[in-house]
């Protein structure tokens, strides 16, 4: 049996230079961990330096390590994926072609991808639906993300997802935390959305360009969690309701 | 007397591909710069700003390329003066017909990622005969168009490497630092110690004539000279 992945961060530096206050966070797989931290702080640079595995080469010098993923998958580049809906430079294609361009570059062969299913699975977390022969042009941002969701799910396959801002998507995002999540995956997710933050396992705080303190959720949060969870899901009947041309009270 | 030649289009990032290898001291002996350009371009400042030796060349009324081809033993010449060991030649990047490279001289293509993902079957020998690819502006678009932009290169050139640098941060510099010094021994074993890269030839053929375009005619649509 292998050993399942485990990713670890070497601290780097702040802004200033000032070093991060830790010598190394190890994150192992099934954890979902919460990047939190005013805009600025420094979230995307730190799903960039993941991303890349950084050497250390990057602004922040920090380090980032994959134990025990397939060698195949590192080699290609294609352990870590990003999540994003930023597709303006595909200008003509289709849903369908713009797939095949994918699972093509990447080398996988056509039997171990299934285009229905990952149509179907976006469809499950966007509004409107769209099909394979859909031009992603016509996509909204919210179509384009539930795409690029299911897109690395039923193609790339990496263990490592990383999200950035998935609430401002206009995509179910209790859905789509539930299908990214997964025993197997480890997923970064920066966040200003505090009921996504309290869903994560832990949390990293960001501030000055570095990551300044490791906070575990705690129990209490958790139920925190579920309170607000629910009560996020009457805000989204109602807006369900406004959407239908109903009167609300 | 180690070569290497960066081509790709204007603004690709050639000029920071050469900063972010000096920055990793990829280079183990002495290096200048030199520049074709075809315009103007103002860079020698920022080599000298690095305390680089810089020569500029300017290819007039002559294409780039072949203005490389011509001056090209002037430019070893310059660099055995100063004592230099590499001479990185920084091209001005054009018409896709022809590409710069010599046989004996690292050849670097420089690409721009926003440039779309189909635009690496457009770049021609540029592309097909490089020995290194280095893809820029892999900041601006994302993890997927990536993906298909370096899978689009690969269709044309499978035997370079491919490597990513953001041009502004250097993000990618170790792994470029890492594919240079590699592709530099394989071309020195293939040039020999003594071998001079001033007895090496194009890699792509350079038009064979001159066309009465090139010698100033000034009227379109004669077919019969
Ligand atoms: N965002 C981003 N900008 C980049 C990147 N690489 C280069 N640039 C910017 O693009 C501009 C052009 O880069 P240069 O290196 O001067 O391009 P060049 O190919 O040398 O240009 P010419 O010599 O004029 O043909 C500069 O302002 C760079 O800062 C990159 O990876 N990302
Ligand atoms: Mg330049």
């Amino acid at each position: 049996m292998s050993d399942r992945i485990q990713l670890t961060i070497a601290a780097g530096t702040g802004k200033t230079g000032s070093p991060e206050p830790f010598d190394r966070l190890v994150f192992p797989a099934g954890r979902t961990v919460a990047i939190v931290g005013p805009t600025g702080s420094g979230k995307t640079r730190l799903l960039a330096d993941i991303e890349r595995l950084s050497p250390g080469d990057s602004p922040t010098r920090r380090q980032v390590f994959l134990d025990n993923a397939p060698a195949g998958l590192v080699d290609a580049d294609r352990a870590v994926a990003r999540i994003s809906q930023s597709m303006q430079f595909f200008l003509d294609l289709t849903v369908g072609e713009f797939l095949e361009l994918h699972r093509d570059g990447l080398g996988i062969p056509a039997a171990d991808v299934d285009f229905d299913n990952i149509v179907a699975q976006a469809n499950l977390l966007a509004g409107e639906p769209f099909y394979a022969d859909t031009p992603l042009a016509a996509l909204s941002g919210g179509q384009a993300r539930a795409l690029m969701i299911s897109d690395v799910l039923g193609i790339s396959k990496a263990p490592v997802l990383l999200v950035d801002e998935i609430e401002n998507a206009g995509i179910d995002r209790h859905a789509a935390l539930d299908i990214l999540g997964g025993k197997d995956r480890l997923v970064f997710l920066a966040t200003h959305d505090p009921l996504l933050a309290l869903r994560a396992d832990v949390r990293l705080v960001l501030g000055g360009g570095a990551i300044r303190t490791v906070v575990e959720t705690t129990p209490g949060e958790r139920k925190l969690a579920d309170r607000l969870a629910s009560a996020d899901r009457r805000t989204i009947l109602m807006r369900e309701s406004l959407r239908r041309g109903e009167i609300l009270a | 007397m180690t070569v290497i030649i960066v081509g790709g289009p204007p603004s690709a990032g050639k000029t920071r591909v050469i900063h972010k290898a000096l920055d990793t001291n990829t280079f183990d002996s002495p290096v200048g710069v030199a520049k074709l350009d075809c315009v103007e371009g103002g860079d020698e400042k920022q080599w000298q700003a690095r305390g680089v030796p810089v020569r500029s060349i300017l290819a007039g009324d002559l294409c780039p390329d072949h203005m490389l081809m011509e001056q090209f033993p002037a430019l070893l010449a310059w660099a055995e003066e100063l004592a230099l060991g590499t001479i990185v030649i920084e091209t001005a990047g054009l018409c896709g017909r022809c590409a710069p490279y010599l046989h004996q001289a690292l050849a670097l293509a420089v690409l721009d990622a926003t440039a779309g993902i189909a635009a690496p079957r457009k770049f021609g020998p540029l592309l097909e005969d490089a020995d290194l690819v280095v893809m820029t502006r892999g900041d601006l678009v994302s993890q997927a168009e990536r993906e298909a932009f370096a899978a689009n290169v690969r269709a044309i050139n499978p035997r370079a490497r491919r490597i990513w640098l953001d041009g502004r941060t250097g993000e990618g510099s170790q792994s470029m630092a890492m594919a240079l010094r590699e592709a530099l021994v394989q071309i020195r074993c293939r040039t020999g110690s003594e071998g001079s890269p001033a007895l090496c030839g194009p890699r792509t053929p350079l038009p064979q004539l001159y066309c009465s375009y090139c010698l100033g005619r000034d009227q379109v649509g004669i077919a019969v000279l």
